[in-house]
């Protein structure tokens, strides 16, 4: 049988995928398809444990960020396509995100 | 009569719902929707003062209203009306979208009224992202349209990855304790602080408000983010959003914080990094706005040290410092709205010459930046000596000194911008500016709050105590 | 005995097919530069996410995940890469820096992380029983968690306000 470690380790390494991703990744585009996978990894962690605590709560909570994801990414691409369009860049560096 | 605990939250929800209705109607009528708004606003204030001494439980028990969220409501629909007074002329938005602007600042009060309230992670989270969607929009909304949309697109990454981060904590905390309301959390966590994967789990679970407040990890986008966006949307992000993430902060760890060393020593390390980096950035800014945001991070430092001593007196003096900074900010979007009145981003030496523009300005931005810098008798000095005392109470002497000291580096750079104001000289000729009669008001008004809030915090303080003592 | 395999071990190599997937299409998503091949890996982690729900036995979670993160965003990024971004422009090298003191931070994330997961002794639920079918959590969204189900809409409302005030702006005001 699969293990609840299994499923937890597996999870915080598609977290940790992504966070590589968002750091090295100047795209904006695919920084947010980073982001996505580590809400990914999230929600994983709370079906599994959902499960293992036989909690209908982490379900709903799930059901929510999935609902969420939607709402996010009608805004962040929204906004991504309006730097595209305008500026014909996607590239963090190029709009001074990196900056401090 | 349930529902009336709810009254503030269902007034902004209609409120909201109005300007819905304004904006499919198409006919942009400036003065018309701004008096709308602001009497919307103001209603809102006469509503919550009207349910501040609500008390009860909803959904479930899982939203509580008790004096600490009334309070913070109060506050919040105040910074609203404040904010709502200022967007007279939005030349630094779209005309276009000036409905929008009403219509998603509404929602965000309301998420934020909604997060002060919540005691279960899920809601937190889902009226965190509410209010996180409506300021995104916000930014973008900015006419110079880049320099909007830049900045939106990274408050947005940097916000996505926040919460992120704090789901993973939760998702931690809620696999150790298998539950997910904070009510039950407080009553187990006391026994498993020792377990590492409690304190991480804890810590990533605020990681989102970390970032509301802009402290230090994730501090980086409020440089950008403040001169991105218009000066009206800027002044709602540096008062009314952050009361709210300090507002979640205190009931968070007053309820979850326990007596653990490691989450203390972690709070402040992140305490004194924000202040150390917000105020050595500050010096080096040209631009106001930057400069305003880095000294934002500053101030989220020393809420930090009243959060992280963990007493009543910590929390009533976070609670008070939340209504310093509310009043302090505020002011100086005034002076700034004001003088770059065309919505253009304002260098500190666009200052220059304010003293003659316009004394009541000058006035206002000189007690605000004595304030904002913590020199007695403004509400400032107030605050940070409750913060301070409470935590030399529970030992916290070195914490303190490094705060202290980060005052006086503070201090240089509010000097610089007083200096501005009424040392240098324009270049070029400046007429003086035109205040409309309310405004004059309302500057005055700050003022006196200000100064009397200093002199005579009792009453404040008395509040902010009570809250307080509803947390433990 | 080599014809005799049981049900079991099948649904163990489904099981590692399926982390396969996901591990692969995880790596595929972030690593590569050309944005095709980020979005053909995020659609193949994403199915491999929903099917580890569908081992978990949680059927309908699973189909949102398919419906809602690959069929509705993912089909969204891919609307956006053709609607938008100019494929012929240089993708910017990346820093040799930058990238190790990510892979450093982030490995020290992964192993903190994983120290928690196996110190901590994780206590079970004393029966594995309950319902956990749609019904039940149809149920606890109208009635333990409606405040969160009415919040949720206002953030749809807002988010799709947001979307079409933007979207809108650049066309209208870039020339």
């Amino acid at each position: 049988m699969v293990t609840l470690n299994s499923y937890l380790t597996l999870s915080a390494v598609l977290f940790s995928i992504g966070a590589v991703g968002v750091f090295t990744q100047r795209n904006a585009l695919i920084m947010y398809m980073c982001i996505e996978l580590m809400l990914n990894a999230v929600n994983l962690t709370f079906i599994a444990f959902s499960r293992y605590l036989n909690d209908l709560g982490g379900h709903v909570f799930v059901f929510m960020i999935m609902t969420v994801a939607a709402a996010e990414a009608a805004v962040g691409l929204a906004i991504i396509m309006a730097l595209f369009r305008n500026k014909e860049t996607v590239n963090v560096d190029e709009i001074n995100l990196s900056k401090g | 009569m349930k529902w009336m605990l709810f009254s503030p939250e269902i007034f902004y929800l209609l409120a909201a719902l109005c300007f819905l209705l304004l904006s499919m109607t198409g006919r942009l009528h400036r003065r018309r929707d701004h008096h709308i708004a602001l009497a919307l606003a103001v209603a809102g204030v006469a509503v919550c003062v009207a349910s501040l001494q609500l008390e009860g439980s909803l959904f479930s028990e899982t939203y509580k209203i008790d004096l600490f969220s009334q309070v913070f409501k109060l506050l919040l629909s105040v910074g609203l009306a404040l904010v709502v007074g200022i967007c007279s002329e939005l030349r630094g938005i779209q005309e276009r979208y000036e409905h929008e602007v009403y219509l998603l600042l509404f929602p965000c009060t309301l998420a934020t009224m909604l997060l002060v309230s919540s005691i279960h992670w899920l809601g937190v989270y889902v009226s965190l992202e509410l209010s996180s969607y409506s300021l995104y929009i916000l930014v973008a909304l900015r006419k110079d349209w880049t320099q909007g949309i830049e900045a939106g697109l990274k408050y947005f990454l940097v916000g996505v990855f926040a919460s992120a981060m704090m789901l993973f904590g939760m998702v931690i905390l809620y696999g150790t304790t298998g539950t997910l309301d904070v009510k039950q959390l407080a009553q187990i966590l006391p026994g498993l602080m020792s377990h590492a994967a409690v304190v991480v789990g804890l810590l990533l679970a605020l990681s989102g408000f970390f970032f509301k407040l802009a402290v230090f990890p994730f501090h980086f986008w409020a440089a950008d983010v403040y001169q991105g966006a218009a000066h009206q949307i800027a002044a709602y992000i540096a008062t009314v959003s952050k009361v709210a993430a300090i507002a979640v902060l205190v009931r968070m760890v007053a309820m979850l914080g326990g007596s653990s060393d490691y989450f203390v020593h972690v709070l402040a390390v992140l305490s004194v990094v924000s202040m150390t980096v917000g105020n050595l950035a500050a010096i080096a800014q040209k631009d106001l706005k930057r400069l305003l945001a880095y000294s934002t991070v500053a101030h989220a430092g020393y809420v930090l040290i009243g959060i992280l001593s963990m007493n009543p007196g910590g929390y009533a003096g976070a609670i008070f410092y939340a209504m310093a900074i509310l009043v302090m900010k505020f002011t100086v979007f005034l002076v700034l709205v004001k003088v770059a009145w065309d919505g253009t981003n304002l260098e500190v030496d666009g200052l220059a010459g304010l003293h003659r523009r316009s004394p009541l300005l000058a006035m206002a931005l000189m007690v605000a930046l004595f304030s904002l810098a913590g020199l007695p008798p403004t509400v400032g000095f107030t605050g940070k000596f409750l913060i301070f005392t409470a935590a030399m109470e529970r030992g916290h002497f070195a914490l303190v000194l490094i705060a202290m000291i980060n005052v006086v580096i503070s201090l240089y750079y509010y000097l610089l911008m007083l200096r501005a104001a009424y040392l240098l000289e324009p270049q070029e000729q400046c007429s003086p500016l035109s205040l409309s009669a309310p405004i004059k008001l309302l500057a005055g008004a700050l003022v006196v709050v200000m100064v009397a809030a200093g002199i005579f915090p009792r009453y404040l303080m008395d509040l902010a105590r009570n809250a307080a003592q509803g947390l433990m | 005995m080599s014809f005799l395999i049981g049900t079991e071990a099948i649904a163990h190599v489904a099981f590692w097919i399926v982390v396969g997937l996901t591990f692969g299409g995880a790596v595929i998503a972030v690593f590569p530069r050309n944005i095709i091949y980020n979005v053909l890996g995020l659609v193949m982690a994403l199915s491999g996410v929903a099917g580890l729900y569908l081992y978990l036995g949680s059927f309908f979670i699973a189909l949102m995940q398919l419906l809602i993160y690959v069929g509705a965003i993912c089909i969204s990024i891919v609307f956006a890469i053709m609607l938008s971004r100019p494929l012929h422009l240089e993708v910017p090298k990346r820093s040799v820096p930058k990238v190790a003191m990510a892979a450093g931070a982030s490995a020290i994330f992964f192993a903190a992380v994983v120290g928690v997961i196996f110190k901590s002794n994780w206590v079970p639920a004393p029966e594995q029983s309950g319902d956990w079918s749609v019904v039940t959590i149809g149920h606890l969204l109208l009635t333990r968690y409606d405040l969160v189900f009415e919040v949720i809409s206002l953030v749809l409302l807002v988010a799709i306000i947001g979307a079409i005030v933007t979207a809108g702006y650049s066309r209208r005001f870039s020339s």
